[in-house]
């Protein structure tokens, strides 16, 4: 899920397992899940279930979820796709993060370290330590990247760079390493040549979780909405999708999110359906130029939130552009659709008289 | 006071329940008129393409019935309590008030009950929702009669193997006489029964020249299903599970007919899971039928009679 692996694998590895990432998503990754998947399932199910697929051919014994029971299809993720891939004559080791397994999670990260519990709390502050490092670095660095990349005089060399700062993050091995490729990218990154634009275009990226941080499904938007000079700013990252920016938060964000949707929308159902809502009210409020909804085709929440999100929209006074994403989008299409909302953004900026 | 219900999605599950509770109180209640083509166009063009059929046929009843009524029913399905946990209706449902209010500029009153077995119990929601109207010991009294009509309603239903007794469907509509192969029937009753939406399915597979199986769970075979590893945690979703179940174990059907609307999300995961108990388990064939605005009867006939063609030459 975007740069999420990057911090997991480096706190999953300190807890003592060995971790089969899987290949960076392709489309024939996606194919391979969407061949064995029900046709009509979200396509998040579609990608992790081909990249599960990528990960048991490459020796994993232990797949792990986390599961439970929301209104939200992704709570039966677990469920369904581990039956489709035993059916499909896999064999592997079923770990569930629920809350009511929690003494069976304990035993697991027991057991990894030589069954002594006092090396495996030592071993689990260790990892948490070394993931929150990695994680942190990682956000600071997108959020780098997001901001040169409107102003870069050459996207292919602040992207290039973004790259190459990730790939020393995820060898860094321990938080000295971490901090010497921060400062550098802080460095690096303050280098980039400009191409002098001052005004940007200010866009909120918002909707279902997997489709806001994986680049790979949402066509790499908030770099290629970056190369068409416009600042995007997604309202969940890798790094707080991961929890490690609730520590510091807590829930007042929640509440807030709750508090300004409640007119338009009564009850969370899931996909980020009340966060959408909530933060494209917010984005009106903090002068951004149009909100952009990302969410799987046939997404339940993120469906029916449709009509609710153009009419809060339209009362606020923000372009808003939903874009429903699956393994038939083609990148052309989104790409059209991308280029026609900027310029309707360069039109509302321009004011009134010249709108439309 | 004039209520309107649709008669669309849990409507056909809870109508008998919903009449009472309003009669009792002294109320009309304007049901809708069955789904027909002009209800479903209007519903397509006021909803996001992306919904189901059932959704956007439910809009459409909203847009028919709005104007003749003084209120209008929606209900916020959120949880239904069984065996003491409780289960989630399905997104849509939930937010179904909230998509209403978002498409229609103007509504009539809105009478909403949060059914949410987690937090209020079904007597706190329906008597918080009409108390601005009516207050005191009435309340309570019109819902117990409204609860022991759904329960009259439920056992009826279990006799007769149809929910649509008050819709004026018959047993004799329902469940042929004749025929060698068995078809076990399994979908939402808000599809299933509903002639707009439908395409009168059932009649489509008896005309093959099959035995149509329709059955509805008790209340024991929610439980025991409920009680399976890693359970579904959708109650509708639950009752198609359990029919499923019987279908195969008890009345041992020749093939299973799956019917839901394109783009259901719940039916992704709950029919995912039945065809491979059916195909795994019993090896009993099944076949999907997605059915949305566009489905034409052509192509629905051709695929029951070939579906109802294999049973016959596997039967051989």
């Amino acid at each position: 899920m975007g740069t999420a692996p990057i911090a997991l694998d480096a706190l999953v590895r300190a807890i003592g397992a060995d971790v089969v990432l899987p290949p960076k998503p392709t489309r024939a990754t996606l194919e391979l899940g969407a061949r064995l998947a029900p046709e009509t399932i979200c396509v998040p199910f579609k990608v992790t279930l081909g990249n599960m697929v990528r990960c048991l051919e490459a020796g994993a014994d232990t797949l792990v979820y986390v599961t439970g029971s929301w209104s939200c299809r992704f709570g039966y993720y677990g469920r369904l796709q581990s039956q489709i891939l035993r059916d499909e004559g896999f064999q592997f080791r079923l770990l569930e993060l629920r809350h009511d397994r929690i003494p069976a999670i304990v035993g697991e990260v027991r057991s990894l370290n030589r069954g002594r519990m006092s090396l495996a709390v030592i071993n689990g502050l260790r990892a948490f330590r070394i993931g929150w490092l990695k994680s942190t670095a990682v956000d600071e660095v997108e959020t780098r990247f997001r901001r040169s990349m409107p102003s870069a005089l050459d996207p292919g060399a602040c992207r290039r760079l973004f790259d190459s700062v990730l790939d020393e993050l995820r060898t860094a091995d321990g938080p000295a390493a971490i901090r010497r490729v921060r400062s550098s990218a802080r460095r690096s990154f303050a280098a980039l040549p400009r191409n002098g634009r001052t005004r940007t275009l200010r866009v909120k990226l918002v909707g279902e979780s997997y489709c806001v941080v994986e680049p790979f499904i949402n066509f790499d938007i908030v770099a290629r909405l970056g190369e068409m000079g416009v600042l995007v700013d997604p309202f969940l990252t890798a790094h707080r999708w991961l929890g490690f920016h609730g520590f510091r938060l807590g829930k007042s964000e929640v509440k807030r999110m709750r508090k300004l949707s409640a007119p338009y929308w009564r009850y969370c159902v899931g996909g980020e359906d009340q966060n959408s809502v909530g933060q494209l009210l917010l984005a009106a409020q903090d002068g951004f130029d149009g909100v952009i909804h990302l969410h799987p085709f046939g997404c339940m929440p993120g469906t029916v939130v449709q009509p609710t999100m153009a009419k809060a929209a339209r009362e606020a006074d923000i372009a808003y552009l939903p874009l429903s994403l699956d393994e038939h989008s083609s990148e052309t299409g989104i790409l059209t659709r991308l280029e026609a909302f900027v310029s309707l953004l360069e039109k509302r900026r321009r004011g009134p008289q010249s709108r439309y | 006071m004039r209520i309107g219900i649709c008669r669309a999605l849990h409507t056909y599950h809870h109508y008998a329940m919903w009449r009472t509770f309003f009669a009792e109180l002294g109320w009309e209640v304007v049901l809708s008129d069955p789904t027909s083509r002009p209800v479903i166009d209007q519903g397509v063009r006021l909803s996001p393409s992306e919904l189901c059929l059932p959704v956007k046929a439910f809009l459409g009843h909203v847009a028919v019935s709005m104007d003749k009524v003084d209120a209008l029913f929606l209900p916020r399905i959120v949880c239904t309590r069984l065996a003491g946990d409780w289960y989630f209706g399905c997104p849509k449902a939930i937010a179904l008030p909230d998509l209403t209010r978002a498409v229609f500029e103007s509504l009539p009153t809105v009478v909403e009950p949060v059914l949410d077995g987690n937090l209020q119990t079904e007597e706190q929601a329906f008597c918080a929702a009409v108390s601005r109207f009516d207050q005191g010991p009435r309340l309570r009294s019109a819902f117990s009669n409204a609860r022991a009509a759904a329960q009259a309603a439920a056992r009826r239903t279990r006799e007769e193997s149809s929910p649509l007794h008050m819709f004026g469907c018959n047993r004799d509509g329902l469940m042929p006489e004749s025929g060698a192969i068995k078809v076990g029937v399994v979908g939402h009753p808000y599809l299933l029964f509903d002639s707009g939406l439908g395409l009168d399915l059932l009649g489509k597979v008896r005309k093959a020249g099959a035995r149509t199986v329709v059955v509805f769970p008790t209340d024991a075979e929610l439980e025991a299903e409920s009680r399976q590893d890693w359970a579904l945690n959708w109650y509708y979703e639950l009752e198609l599970l359990a029919a499923a179940r019987r279908l195969l174990e008890v009345e041992k059907v020749d093939g299973l007919l799956l019917v839901a609307s394109f783009a259901c999300g719940t039916g992704a995961v709950t029919n995912e899971l039945i065809q491979r108990i059916a195909v795994h388990q019993h090896r009993v064939p099944t076949v999907l039928l997605l059915l949305d605005e566009h489905t034409g009867e052509a192509g629905l006939v051709t695929r029951v009679e070939s579906f109802v063609d294999l049973l016959r030459l596997r039967k051989r």
